[in-house]
């Protein structure tokens, strides 16, 4: 398939999947009272079911499911495995961590800092992974970097539950680490939409790199490939893209991981072309499970990242058996 | 004189893996680089590239020093081929022939339009030359790895880049498809550029090598036509071998 028809193809199936985010719910709202709503005509409470909850709800999924999974197939060509994600690798850990954080010690006073924290721990992850990896010709001791990231994240998340100053804070917090889009609103997006536009460059700037990388570091060194520069836009993009879509959803993991495993074939395996189709793929994928989360029946409604992982996890593993050697 | 090496010192972690190395690099010649396993030769090939950082020393290539180019300038120059040659994905043969033009601002991520007239003969030219036009849509990983070889060796010739480095080419083919790789680089010598190769095979060292450059501990311990520094003392004092040597031809019999 070619790539700009795989594109095409995944960029309407997205399209339609965001107008039947915004029109399935309790209230089921048909395609011309959507469209009335978004331009503002309609009725009143359509509008506000519409641009105050489905829309800001389904935008969150897709710009999360798309900054995870450009982020897992940036750090995949850029390491050379298709193992690598920000959560395998403790990144969304890290940036989940730092924006606890602000949130247990009531430090977020602007708008701002959540994202902020959420981007400084993302970037902290993939700068000492990147750190490791010049070191490191073994994929496996950056895999375990990443699960010492990831534990390390972790328990200073429970060292922050234990000393939590009220336990409301501390509801708020749980609630929000098992990653969900449920109640986002429009400025919300705004918060983390500049760290996502920087992220989008960065990562689309890298993507010719990352192709030439298939060859070896040497080997692309003297094909012409920077490659201090190019592991500084694999490190700020990724770092910048999780960092933003966690403070946004809190930790969701393995799209990052699923999306680019399914495109790879259809575009021969090119780490350069395969960035662009994943995250079609990985903000599609989100939207459709959130939409699974709200019509699923039950008095409560399950968290996305919950789903996420319940579905995910079996699917890395599958990926890594089938894998010959690491 | 297209790549010139003068007083090369390279130093890790205090060992000094090449000491006061020079050489250059000549149009038309097929140089090999020989020696036992540990003499420094993939070291002092990641210098001449640039890879690596020489402690002390210079190296120009093409009358520049090798410090000031860019990647790209330097890419256009000089193409290596790396003993380690996985291929982290399993690419079709054509896309990663095509990496070689990326120092020409050839992309898969850009549209082909893109890719001049002479990025597409180049690409053309270097899968015709490695018998590569039956096999350039197949993905790697279902080749053996004396295809896998031509594929490297075509991307390599892709860049146009008039000096060649390879390290170890030949090593694990059958003999049939080292004498393919060893004219290719034999006919990129011949039209122009200069190649260095370190080999472990040498038998087809001295049949396809203009000069040989004899390397120990780290030392350059001699250079020169095939016919004057292939000598059966040389390989008894580099290598510990006993070999007969009669013109081009060489027989080891043995330990010395």
């Amino acid at each position: 398939m070619r790539a700009s028809t795989l594109n095409t193809l995944l960029a309407v199936t997205s399209v339609l999947a965001l107008v039947a985010a915004c029109s399935i719910g309790s209230v089921a709202i048909p395609v011309e009272r959507l469209l009335a709503a978004l331009v503002g005509t309609d009725s009143a409470s359509d509008v506000i079911v519409v641009w105050h909850i489905r829309l800001p709800r389904a935008l969150a999924a897709y710009l999360v499911g798309a900054s995870l999974a450009a982020s897992g197939a940036a750090l995949q060509g850029l390491l050379r495995n298709p193992l690598a994600e920000p959560g395998v690798l403790g990144v969304s850990a890290c940036a989940a961590l730092g924006a606890s954080a602000v949130i247990l010690w009531g430090a977020a006073t602007s708008p701002w800092a959540i994202p902020i924290a959420a981007v400084t721990g993302a970037l902290t992850a993939t700068a000492l992974i990147a750190a490791a990896a010049v070191n490191t010709r073994s994929i496996l001791t950056l895999i375990l970097v990443g699960v010492g990231l990831s534990s390390f994240a972790g328990a200073l998340m429970s060292l922050m539950l234990n000393l939590a100053p009220h336990p409301f804070s501390l509801a708020d917090l749980i609630s929000w680490t098992l990653g969900s889009v449920a109640n986002r609103s429009l400025p919300d997006i705004a918060f983390a939409a500049p760290f996502l536009l920087v992220a989008a460059v960065f990562l689309t700037v890298a993507r010719s790199g990352l192709a030439v990388l298939t060859l070896g570091e040497e080997a692309a060194t003297t094909a012409g490939v920077n490659l201090l520069r190019l592991r500084l836009l694999v490190i700020f993009g990724a770092g910048l893209a999780t960092g933003a879509s966690v403070a946004l959803a809190g930790a969701i993991g393995f799209v990052g991981i699923i999306a680019p495993h399914l495109i790879r074939p259809l575009v021969h395996h090119d780490p350069g072309r395969s960035l662009f189709p994943s995250a079609l793929l990985g903000g599609l994928l989100l939207v459709l499970a959130d939409i699974g989360v709200r019509v699923m029946p039950g008095s409560v409604e399950l968290k996305l990242g919950v789903v996420a992982a319940l579905l995910g996890a079996p699917v890395f593993v599958l990926i890594v058996l089938r894998r010959r050697g690491v | 004189m297209l790549l010139n090496a003068d007083n090369i010192t390279l130093i890790k972690n205090k060992h000094t893996l090449v000491r006061g190395a020079s050489f250059s690099l000549q149009v038309g010649q097929l140089t090999a680089l020989l020696g036992p396993n540990g003499a420094g030769k993939s070291s002092l090939l990641k210098v001449a590239t640039g890879i690596t950082k020489t402690s002390i020393g210079t190296v120009q290539l093409d009358g520049a020093d090798l410090d000031t180019l860019s990647t790209i300038e330097r890419a256009r120059k000089l193409a290596y081929l790396p003993q380690m040659r996985e291929l982290a994905w399993p690419s079709r043969v054509r896309d990663v022939v095509a990496l070689g033009r990326y120092a020409y601002g050839v992309s898969s991520t850009r549209s082909a339009h893109r890719s001049t007239a002479r990025d597409t003969d180049a690409i053309n030219k270097a899968l015709t030359d490695c018998d590569l036009n039956s096999l350039q849509k197949r993905n790697c990983d279902t080749l053996s790895g004396g295809e896998l070889a031509r594929v490297h060796c075509a991307r390599a010739l892709a860049s146009e880049a008039p000096v060649l480095i390879a390290d170890e080419p030949i090593t694990a083919l059958d003999p049939l498809h080292a004498f393919h790789i060893m004219t290719l680089l034999q006919t990129h010598a011949r039209n122009g550029g200069a190649v260095l190769v370190v080999l472990h095979d040498l038998a087809l060292a001295a049949r396809f090598a203009d000069r040989l450059i004899w390397m120990q501990q780290g030392k350059l311990v001699a250079d020169g036509p095939v016919e004057q520094t292939l000598t059966e003392d040389r390989l008894a004092s580099v290598f510990g071998v006993e070999g007969r040597v009669l013109g081009r031809e060489v027989t080891l019999l043995g330990p010395a």
